[in-house]
């Protein structure tokens, strides 16, 4: 049986600057080399800053961007594997069933003038399912499961806050009864009290219809309550990847260590003074350090750091990228910062 | 204890508008100390912004502050001054505002100037509250910049906001908000937006320039991880209403109002939240308009008591560990 996607080497590089005969001279490199499985009725949480590549990643996977470079074999029966990255948008048509979309913001990813009912049948009709009364059922029973009231169907979306808004989404990407979910930080524009009530609702959902998230969000702690597994991305590579309980209870990539100390926690009998505040900012993706990118910032970077790439090492149950845990460099010499970098 | 740099006492703030009026603040009281934190805490139109924006003058036609005082004291030991006695364009308010108090807004990148360059934007606040020559303006912006950790400050100084990241531009802000030493320092939302690694550098320097300065900080904010990690004390609101003042290791751990207990118990990581399903408060907030009687949270209140709390509206009562809060359970009567 094969995993439901699995992702090679994956490359998405814009093109910036191009010659007079149109062939690009220096590339925005959005996501490099990244490599991630989701098996189903998993939520895979993608997590990084802003700039870090994983919405790229996660639109990429939907073919919403030409890869440069990789393998993306998407497997909705888990016999058949079709490697995504390499057909055409005609060829993808049939299988665009089994992947839906959760934007971040429900007021801009639902059309104005459509009433809930054309939004939430709209998939069935671009896919010629049903009548129109077979339609109107299903989309009855789509928006109580999404918890909303079967009333609210002639309404337009103006009429709703975020957190009904967002039932509406979900709602919509239920309708064709999809195998995964690109779920684009689905969560981060409601207030906390509605953000529980929808993390609450995605996860019956998930059980329910036996679901797979690949769930993009920059804020941790909601994805140490929503996934599974967990990848850390920075400026457009993969650093670290694993079971959540591993990443995040024993980070072992620098960064990923400064991602979590730097996460404030809701508690004050946590608080503590922050020795791990990382100095300086995500690299430019057009202009990205040489060697492993995250080595301007990283707090245990090795001179070698400056200009090997880390390769991915699987250690302790999970993957990461470092030079620390290759075996080869793990005792190089240290950098030694002469200068402190912008005061905090 | 010492004075109150700041106390607003039972300050209203209405906006009238065609179709009705919105209450927006319905009688907020609290008080802030010489270097001490304050977080206002609430979810999106509560009235958590407005309640300060009063403090600052900054409440615009249709919005009028109705009732109230708000009482600034200029100097340790001094009588303190009503500003609402003030208009808000008069030269006294002017003074205050900007020198005295001064604010960090959520969007840097619309709270500064596109067409000045941030250097201008700082020697503004100069020019207007100090005595300083050109010289010495410039001089002060430049080490202002350097003290919140932009480097290369002289060549910055002449850059447009566009041309800076986003926790660059709020550094920006920062500065601009210090410029004069202000004894308050009102932040909304100062690192909404701003990625964790960025949001725990802003939130390190605030508390370092507020150390240096004695500055009290209102941090106004929906995000509980930042209050359980920098606020000192926590006032939560409601509809306008201040529910619960308290401490912030009382409010985490033994909070009384039904709202402040609902709210923590949907914040994953929260030590009442549960680690499978997280508990959510049901229904959701009235519409501005709507006028709900009595209580304003108890038709969500799984603690509402019939006959009582759609009636009276509870008054804020202090008890003995020094926590306030707006509920029928808590008051003895």
């Amino acid at each position: 049986m094969h995993p439901l996607l699995k992702v090679d080497n994956l490359r998405v590089w814009f093109p910036k600057r191009r010659n007079f005969f149109g062939k690009p001279l220096s590339y925005v490199k959005a996501v490099d080399d990244v490599c991630f499985e989701l098996n189903r009725g998993e939520t895979l949480g993608l997590v990084g800053e802003s700039g870090s590549g994983k919405t790229t990643t996660g639109l990429a996977v939907l073919r919403a961007h030409r890869p440069k470079a990789g393998t993306i074999n998407f497997s909705p029966d888990g016999k058949k594997v079709y490697d995504m990255a390499k057909m055409e948008q005609g060829e993808l048509r049939p299988l665009r069933r089994h992947m839906q979309m959760i934007f971040q913001d429900p007021f801009s990813s639902l059309n104005p003038r459509m009433t809930v009912l054309q939004l939430v049948s709209e998939p069935l009709k671009v896919n010629n399912i049903g009548s129109k009364q077979d339609r109107k059922e299903r989309v009855r029973e789509l928006i109580n499961e999404a918890g909303l009231k079967t009333e609210f169907l002639n309404r337009y979306p103006h009429a709703f806050s975020g957190g009904q808004r967002q039932r509406i989404v979900i709602a919509r990407a239920l309708a064709l009864n999809p195998d995964m979910i690109v779920c684009d930080e689905p969560v981060s524009a409601l207030d906390v009290s509605v953000q529980a009530q929808i993390l609450n609702l995605m996860m019956e959902l998930k059980d329910k219809f036996g679901l797979s998230y690949l769930f993009v969000a920059h804020d941790l702690e909601v994805v140490r309550h929503i996934a599974d597994r967990v990848a850390v991305m920075y400026a457009g590579r993969l650093v670290e990847d694993g079971p959540k309980d591993k990443v995040f209870g024993e980070p072992m990539h620098p960064y990923t260590r400064a991602l979590l100390v730097s996460a404030p926690k809701p508690d004050p009998s946590q608080r503590r003074q922050r020795h791990g505040v990382l100095h300086g900012e995500v690299p430019d993706p057009s202009n990205l350090p040489t060697g492993c990118v995250f080595h301007p910032r990283c707090p245990e970077a090795m001179e070698c750091c400056q200009h090997v790439i880390p390769a991915q090492t699987q250690t302790d149950g999970r993957n990461v990228r470092c030079l620390l845990y290759q075996s080869e460099y793990s005792g190089s010499p240290k950098v030694v910062r002469n200068k402190v970098v912008a005061a905090v | 204890m010492a004075d109150p740099i700041l106390e607003l006492k039972d300050v209203h703030v209405d906006y009238e508008l065609d179709e009705g009026v919105v209450h927006a603040v319905r009688g907020a009281t609290y008080r802030v100390f010489k270097n001490e934190t304050l977080a206002i805490v609430g979810e999106s139109g509560c009235g958590k912004s407005q309640s300060s924006f009063a403090a600052m003058g900054l409440i615009q036609p249709p919005g009028v502050v109705s009732k109230g005082q708000i009482l600034f004291r200029q100097k340790d030991n001094r009588p303190p001054i009503d500003l609402l006695q003030y208009h808000r364009n008069s030269p006294a308010m002017r003074a205050i505002r900007g020198g005295q108090i001064s604010m960090i807004f959520q969007e840097p990148m619309t709270a500064l100037s596109p067409v000045h360059r941030i250097g201008k934007q700082i020697d503004e606040v100069l020019r207007l509250h100090t005595p300083m020559d050109k010289e010495q303006r410039f001089k002060r912006a430049v080490e202002l910049l350097r003290h919140v950790g932009i480097p290369d400050a002289d060549r910055r100084y002449y850059q447009y906001s566009f041309e800076f990241s986003g926790g660059m531009r709020q550094r920006i802000m920062v500065a601009i908000a210090l410029a004069c030493g202000p004894r308050v320092l009102i932040a909304d939302e100062p690192t909404t937006g701003l990625d964790v690694t960025i949001q725990a550098q802003i939130l390190q320097l605030i508390k370092r320039l507020q150390g240096e300065h004695e500055m009290a900080v209102i941090l106004i904010t929906h995000d509980l991880a930042v209050v359980a990690e920098t606020a000192d004390r926590v006032a939560v609101m409601y509809m306008g209403r201040i529910v619960e003042l308290a401490d912030v290791m009382n409010l985490f751990q033994r909070p009384k109002h039904p709202y402040t207990v609902a709210l923590l118990k949907s914040v994953i990581g929260s030590p009442l939240a549960d680690d499978g399903r997280l508990a959510t408060i049901r229904g959701s907030v009235p519409a501005p308009l709507e006028i709900v009687p009595g209580c304003p949270f108890h038709p969500r209140c799984d603690s509402y008591i019939r006959g009582v709390c759609d009636k009276t509206d509870p008054d804020f009562l202090t008890m003995q560990d020094n926590t306030s809060v707006a509920c029928h359970l808590y008051q003895n009567k």
